[in-house]
Parts: C-alpha cells; sequence; structure tokens
C-alpha cells in the first residue's frame, strides 16, 4: 500500500490508450439504440466521419448522438492507493457550480487527502493550496458562465452501526 | 409500419435524418470522466460536462490536481467529445427493416483474436443482396483503415425477443 496514491493514468496528450465511438439512433416506433465500438488510438476525426456517414447511408434509423471518446488507461490495482485517513472512494468532496440559470455541474475528489480540511473538522479548506489549484482547473474546465457555489465532505451512503455477532 | 422479413426485393426510398453534427473536433459539449480505485480495492467513477473547447492541457490539469489530493489511485481517465442532435422519430424511414431490432453485424477480430462488432440497425433493403437476407459487401464498407483488424464478414440478425438472448436469431 502506498504512503501517498499514485497515478497510473497516462498524461492527457492527445495520444490515447484507445479509442471508442458510440453511435445513438432512434427508429420510426421511437425506440432507441446505441452500440459502443473499440477503434484504433490513431484514428482520425475525419475517418471516424467518415464512418458515420457511411453507417446513416445504410440505416432507415436517424441517428442522433455520435460520442467519440479518447481512454487513457494504466494499471488498476488498489496497492497504489493510499491507506491513509479517508481512504474510501466512498467518501469524497463535491465542488458544486452553478450557472445563471441555475443549473449544476459537480465534480469530486474521492477518497480526499485530510490535510485538505480545516483542521479538527470534516469541512473542505478552500484556502489550501491544493484545494486552490484544483478549484482554478476546474473552473477553467467549466468555463465562466458556472461559478463556484460550494464544497462539501460526503459519503455516498450512510452506514448504519455495526452489530457484531 | 412492421418490417416484412426476407421481402427486400426494392431500393429502399431513403428519406433517414442525421441529426448528429458532424465529427470534426467540435462537438456540442466534452464530458471527462475519471477512474479510481482506492486501498481496498473499490472503484469509483465520476464523470463531469465540461466546455466543449476544453483542451487537453488544461484536463490534464485537472487531473494533475486531483490525484495531489486523493488518497485513491487515478488508473483511467475518459475524455469524450460530444456530437448531438434533435431526437425525433420523425427523422426514420418507414420501410422494410425500419426497427432497431434488425441489425447487420460486422464481426472483426484483432490480431489477439479479440473480438470487436460494429452495426448497422434498422438497415437498407439496397444493402442486400436481393430476395435474401444476406448482406451485400458490395454495397457496405468497412470501417476506416486502423479501426478493424482481421474483417470477418456480415451477417444479419434480428432480435425476435431482445429481452430474452436465447430467443435471438442470428
Amino acid at each position: 500500500m502506498a504512503i501517498l496514491a499514485t497515478r497510473v493514468v497516462p498524461e492527457i496528450s492527445g495520444n490515447p490508450t484507445y479509442k471508442e465511438v458510440s453511435l445513438r439512433w432512434i427508429d420510426v416506433f421511437g425506440d432507441l439504440r446505441s452500440d459502443v465500438i473499440k477503434i484504433d488510438s490513431k484514428a482520425t476525426e475525419l475517418q471516424i466521419e467518415e464512418m458515420v456517414t457511411r453507417s446513416v447511408s445504410a440505416s432507415n434509423a436517424s441517428l442522433y448522438t455520435v460520442r467519440v471518446t479518447d481512454v487513457y488507461a494504466g494499471e488498476k490495482s488498489k496497492d497504489n492507493a493510499s491507506g491513509a485517513s479517508v481512504r474510501s472512494v466512498q467518501a469524497a468532496i463535491i465542488m458544486h457550480y452553478k450557472n445563471v440559470q441555475r443549473e449544476s455541474r459537480r465534480a469530486y475528489i474521492p477518497a480526499p487527502r485530510r490535510i485538505d480540511f480545516i483542521d479538527g473538522t470534516e469541512v473542505p479548506d478552500p484556502n489550501d493550496d491544493r484545494v486552490r489549484t484544483l478549484l482554478d482547473a476546474w473552473d477553467v474546465l467549466l468555463t465562466a458562465s458556472y461559478n463556484r457555489v460550494s464544497l462539501r465532505f460526503t459519503q455516498r451512503r450512510d452506514m448504519g452501526k455495526k452489530k457484531d455477532l | 409500419m412492421n418490417a416484412i422479413p426476407g421481402k427486400a426485393t426494392t431500393k429502399d426510398k431513403h428519406m433517414v435524418t442525421r441529426t448528429a453534427s458532424t465529427v470534426d473536433g467540435t462537438g456540442e459539449f466534452r464530458e471527462v470522466s475519471l477512474r479510481w480505485i482506492d486501498a481496498v480495492g473499490d472503484i469509483r467513477s465520476d464523470a463531469t460536462i465540461i466546455d466543449a473547447g476544453a483542451t487537453d492541457v488544461q484536463i490534464e490539469a485537472v487531473a494533475a490536481a486531483m490525484q495531489a489530493a486523493s488518497n485513491a489511485s487515478l488508473y483511467a481517465i475518459r475524455v469524450t467529445d460530444v456530437y448531438e442532435g434533435a431526437k425525433s422519430k420523425g427523422n426514420a424511414d418507414s420501410a422494410v427493416r425500419e426497427s432497431l431490432q434488425d441489425n447487420i453485424v460486422f464481426h472483426a477480430k484483432d490480431s489477439g483474436r479479440v473480438d470487436r462488432r460494429s452495426f448497422v440497425p434498422a438497415p437498407l433493403a439496397a444493402v442486400f443482396v436481393a430476395d435474401t437476407e444476406t448482406p451485400d459487401e458490395g454495397e457496405l464498407d468497412c470501417c476506416p483503415d486502423g479501426c478493424m483488424g482481421n474483417h470477418l464478414g456480415w451477417h444479419f440478425c434480428r432480435c425476435v425477443a431482445p429481452l430474452y438472448g436465447t430467443a435471438r436469431n442470428q
């Protein structure tokens, strides 16, 4: 078990481990269908668009969504995680954003490090350097139309008291 | 509007409308999904919609900052470009094999013998050999170079009762 958790996912650099394409269809009855296919990591947008065009030209259904995913994947091992306090991924800090239409966006820090909390509490510290860096980075991804609302520490599910037998 | 199996003798009048926008790197939005594993082996993933113009460098900055703040190990990141349009049955064709339960399966295997399958749902009569349910390879093009490994061919498949795998007619 690592003292500090180890990131094993490759850098986000435009060179994914592989790609996936998902096509979503609707037919004349209103039935829906989606299929996902794993494709070569080097497939270009032009090649994908050509595949999509050919699929549409051979079908009676209407294609309403295409999802192209770059997947960056590393080794999935619990040995790369830290056993420090707040070690479960069921516990997380929720970063909550809203825009002027009151639409929400949320991002999550699972198994947050204890040093990112205000001392002696379970309240995330917005003045902590790591938390500030994180909020600044998410601000850029979510665009200026989304504003910070709150930080909140929570667990995905409440657990009752255990009765040992 | 029910499909008429085995009656693909005429070319369909192809009136279908694609509403998904062109795959050109400028989707309606992007999504980033982060996948984590903790010290006991539990896994978790969260997806967040992000700006369509978000760059790989900006996403990498978030990933690095997230790992620095977590006791879990970040083992996968999925960055998705979403190209979407209106979802309406009015944009689909009424024709032979109009149901999404009817589909042509394109089967391939990579060099490691791992299967890949892609599908043409509700296929046009025009892509079949006349008077058969055999896909016409002359009418069907394979996916782009590099997309697939060994091409093993096409077959037509109809899901008679899609909830029950044993009832499928392939």
